[in-house]
């Protein structure tokens, strides 16, 4: 080192970072995870819904979505809810998705990628997919009512449904860390789009439902329904 | 903080402030260039080979960082490095008449310099850095040590 970069550096050498620095980077930080576990949810809901429809369609038996029992693959069996009743299907890999049957010979296919630590989209197992779909809420018309489904709880919400078309209900399940469920854009015909969180949305009130509390006794008993509605999809039986 | 971004704070925090200074001459977006840099690295799934790789990949982000705080409109309106500069304090006044010096030239011949002369880097080595041509970096650097001869007493004498 010659003695000019010696003077430089001796002058530069002042200049320090402030004290809070890096309490100010560790904020940035927080809201720099908080912003990915925020992407990593929806993601996740945007996931559950699609693979939601693929379980409706099945349930009407819409012919082109029937797939190949014989195509080659690992078998593996889950266990889903289907309408407030968990029912065991067989899965087998499709691609970048699954084919499901059930023991009724009904079939399905369902998929969707999640965001690793990373960022990276990374194709979801169907354990995975099943988890997911598991701790899923949804809204169904059936005769003419709104019903609310989560795992084996059923709920009329037709009338807590709000003018603007929401509905936000907490589901009080220590399985599941995405227990805010909010319903928006909710139609007379049925469509709606949702949301699940890990907190309450700011200013929002929340119909409250105990897993605990609710069981299939207090609910009608589970029947396929006869115009279902899932995520942004609506899906008629074809009248 | 991560224990390795916590240790790339105390590593090159300092150093990569005083090169965000030299661009933006300005203590609050001289941080806020620091700040992103350490979240683009922290955001960065590039696999570097070295220490220095580390450095001189934080190095070139912060001056980018640092050139866009410079150009934005909000930078006007902040603290003037004069101001930064009498709340430092410089046991002997001939470092403050340095920095002054440095500071007072031109923004492309400033971060040539401070690149030079503080990080102790090689013409190649700063182009490579900055993204010019060497003999850009050659041409200003040898017009910034004219000048730094001509201000400051005793430069460029070895």
């Amino acid at each position: 080192m010659n003695k000019d970069q010696e003077r430089y550096q001796k002058s530069f050498q002042k200049l320090h970072l402030s004290e809070d620095f890096r309490e100010r980077l560790d904020a940035r930080l927080e809201k720099e995870r908080e912003d990915k576990e925020m992407k990593k949810t929806t993601f996740l809901g945007m996931t559950r819904a699609a693979a939601a429809v693929a379980v409706c369609t099945a349930v009407f038996g819409v012919g082109g979505i029937c797939y190949a029992a014989d195509v080659g693959g690992i078998r593996t069996k889950i266990e889903i809810w289907r309408y407030g009743e968990k029912s065991e299907v067989e899965v087998e890999a499709d691609g970048m998705g699954y084919t499901w049957t059930d023991e009724n010979g009904e079939t399905g296919g369902f998929g969707g990628v999640i965001m690793d630590e990373n960022g990276n989209d990374v194709v979801m197992s169907a354990e995975e997919l099943a988890e997911h779909m598991n701790n899923d809420c949804t809204l169904r018309m059936k005769d003419g009512r709104m019903i609310l489904y989560y795992k084996n709880l059923r709920e009329d919400m037709t009338d807590r449904i709000s003018p603007e078309g929401t509905l936000h209900v907490h589901i009080n399940d220590p399985l599941n860390p995405y227990t805010y469920f909010n319903f928006e854009e909710v139609t007379p015909d049925g469509s709606y789009h949702c949301s699940s969180w890990d907190k309450p949305e700011d200013g929002a009130v929340y119909i409250e439902l105990d897993a605990a509390e609710l069981s299939s006794e207090d609910a009608p008993a589970a029947e396929r329904p006869e115009n279902v509605v899932e995520g942004t999809y609506v899906i008629s039986d074809g009248e | 903080m991560t224990t390795e971004l916590s240790q790339i704070v105390a590593k090159y925090g300092d150093r990569l402030y005083a090169a965000a200074f030299n661009v933006c001459r300005q203590p609050q977006d001289a941080e806020d260039a620091v700040q992103e840099a350490l979240i683009s690295f922290y955001r960065s799934e590039k696999e570097f080979e070295s220490e220095e790789h580390i450095k001189a990949w934080l190095l070139r982000v912060t001056v980018n960082a640092a050139k866009s705080m410079c150009r934005s409109f909000w930078n006007r309106n902040r603290t003037s490095y004069e101001e930064h500069m009498d709340s430092l304090t410089f046991e002997d006044p001939s470092d403050r008449t340095l920095m002054d010096v440095v500071l007072r030239l031109p923004e492309k011949y400033r971060i040539v310099v401070h690149l030079h002369y503080y990080e102790g880097y090689k013409t190649r080595e700063i182009a490579e850095i900055l993204g010019l041509s060497e003999n850009t970096v050659k041409t200003r650097l040898l017009q910034s040590r004219k000048r730094l001869k001509t201000e400051l007493e005793g430069w460029g004498n070895e």
